[in-house]
């Protein structure tokens, strides 16, 4: 049931494009439906190389709603979010990615909290993803369900969020307004506007009914640069936020941060038990370093079932905002048994990536890997 | 309206289609073969023979509880701290609002942030196309309004 509000103050919808030609229409159409009193959107086109320029004028000419704000340069995402709320016209903001697809009462469950409790300044929604042809695809349906669903919830009783969903959040300009914004320099913005909102004390909300439908990688390769900008983006915040939570006025962030720490960790002493196995096969190794097999233990399969239950669960809640959600728990087994890999070495990757970058190094646009769709053919 | 979900497989090689239904199918069968030693276990259970020989010589049964013991604490102790944490601020917080109404931002505070003129701001933001230009640290330098109708006070290009 779509809540009815006390109020329903006008919203700015922003959207950041940066060569989402083939994608604009639909995009834009759906947000045309929204059901939601007043509402404009706020068009980024960010220096694209496509006919991004040419569908939003033309766009623009038809709809009444749809501002358009074309950059001479390339800018990247935290410009585009952060130009477009200046000239927003109104005081609330939901920024969805230029392939995203919003659903029609998206903004009203998210306005839901913004209007109820002062204290929020943003809410992330509930992405679903639509690739769902490959193998990967299937995968990533459930693991978000885990990733997004499960954790979000279950942090959301520490009272805090790792991170919101960059392709579907509202915010209260007055809280991006006091912590100054989107950083340039950070690689995931998301991650850290939720990190600057909530060490100034705002609070960071997830709304599983404000759905948003998006496009994934389904490349191993597109997945891989994926993978690795979130992980490097974690290890950023890690970095630059560690001395703001000395104070014990930032505590409610502790548990947050331990549990980056520990996965960061544990990461790495996968990554080392597989390095000393390999060196073992050749070098005699001091007792404490030999490790005897790379095949689970016990220890494996309780953590294997722990995982499988896990995604059960998760699968079980989501089933409330998507039918069918069961059929994809056939695909899950791969998590515990392979799909973690990836995980973990981006992880190991992501943080030298973070330390070795330069602070201040403007982030820019890559160009995602947005899943099998019509008219392309896979090889290999 | 056309489905948002795009589940086409045949978009893929029908080596992708069937190998990777394949494979998962037989991580599956690993998976059940990890649990083999429990189902060999709970059978001798049911056999009632020569169980105990076997829990002391092969000491399999043995590793599982110590591993299931600490899986146990580990989900006691956790499961505690999170529900304690939970049932705390339940109490402390229940029905407190505690934080007040923010003050909305000022189109003044507004302008003043972003280093423009509050006129110049307002322009910005009741036009329905602009063109931007940014400086290198992403400031915006110039805004040129590309609506049909022209700006009020015919001031297209502001730096």
């Amino acid at each position: 049931m779509v809540p009815i509000l006390g109020e329903y103050p006008p919203v700015s919808i922003l959207l950041p494009c940066h060569n989402e030609g083939e994608n604009l229409y639909e995009t834009i159409d759906h947000l045309m439906q929204l059901d939601y009193p007043e509402y404009e959107i706020v068009a980024v086109n960010d220096g694209s190389t496509d006919d991004t320029h040419d569908i939003l004028d033309e766009l623009e000419a038809k709809h009444s709603k749809l501002r358009v704000l074309h950059f001479q340069h390339n800018q990247g995402k935290a410009v585009g979010l952060r130009t477009a709320a200046m000239l927003a016209k109104h005081d609330f903001f939901v920024a969805i990615d230029g392939d995203a697809i919003l659903d029609r009462n998206a903004v009203t469950w998210i306005m839901y909290h913004f209007v109820n409790s002062p204290r929020v300044g943003a809410v992330t929604g509930n992405p679903r993803i639509r690739t769902r042809s490959s193998l990967l695809g299937k995968i990533q349906v459930g693991e978000f369900s885990a990733i997004i669903g499960l954790i979000k919830r279950a942090q959301r009783i520490y009272g805090r969020i790792f991170t919101i969903s960059g392709v579907v959040a509202g915010f209260r300009r007055s809280a991006v307004h006091r912590v100054g914004y989107w950083s340039l320099d950070m690689i995931t913005d998301d991650i850290d506007i939720s990190w600057k909102l909530q060490l100034d004390h705002w609070d960071v909300r997830y709304e599983p009914n404000a759905l948003c439908w998006i496009l994934m990688p389904e490349t191993l390769r597109g997945l891989w640069r994926q993978r690795l900008r979130w992980a490097q983006g974690g290890a950023e915040v890690l970095i630059r936020y560690f001395k703001h939570l000395l104070s014990w006025r930032k505590r409610r962030m502790w548990p947050i941060y331990m549990e980056l720490v520990t996965s960061i960790l544990w990461s790495y002493l996968m990554a080392t038990a597989a390095v000393l196995w390999f060196v073992g096969l050749f070098l005699v190794l001091p007792d404490y370093l030999v490790i005897t097999s790379l095949i689970p233990d016990w220890y494996g399969v309780v953590l294997g079932f722990t995982c499988l239950l896990q995604f059960g669960v998760s699968l079980m809640i989501d089933s409330r905002y998507e039918e069918n959600m069961g059929r994809y728990y056939y695909w899950i087994i791969w998590y515990p048994l392979a799909f973690w890999i990836i995980n973990m070495f981006t992880t190991v990757a992501g943080l030298p990536k973070a330390i070795l970058r330069k602070r201040g190094r403007r982030a820019v646009w890559i160009s995602p890997d947005r899943g099998l769709r019509e008219n392309e053919v896979v090889n290999h | 309206m056309k489905s948002l979900i795009i589940d086409r497989p045949e978009l893929q090689s029908p080596m992708q289609r069937y190998g990777f239904g394949g494979v998962t199918l037989l991580f599956w069968l690993i998976y059940v073969y990890l649990w083999l030693p429990m189902l060999t276990l709970v059978a001798w259970v049911l056999g009632f023979t020569r169980i105990f020989d076997e829990m002391v010589i092969e000491g399999g049964y043995a590793a599982l509880a110590r591993v299931l013991l600490i899986y146990l604490l580990v989900i006691l102790v956790i499961g505690s701290i999170y529900l304690g944490w939970a049932r705390i601020n339940y109490v402390r917080f229940r029905g407190v609002e505690r934080r007040k109404t923010q003050e909305r931002v000022s189109d003044q505070e507004l302008a003043d942030h972003f280093s423009v003129s509050l006129d110049t701001l307002n322009h910005w933001q009741q036009a329905k196309s602009l063109f931007i230009t940014h400086d290198e640290d992403g400031n915006v330098v110039a805004a040129i309004n590309r609506s049909p109708e022209p700006a009020p006070r015919g001031i297209n290009i502001t730096y």
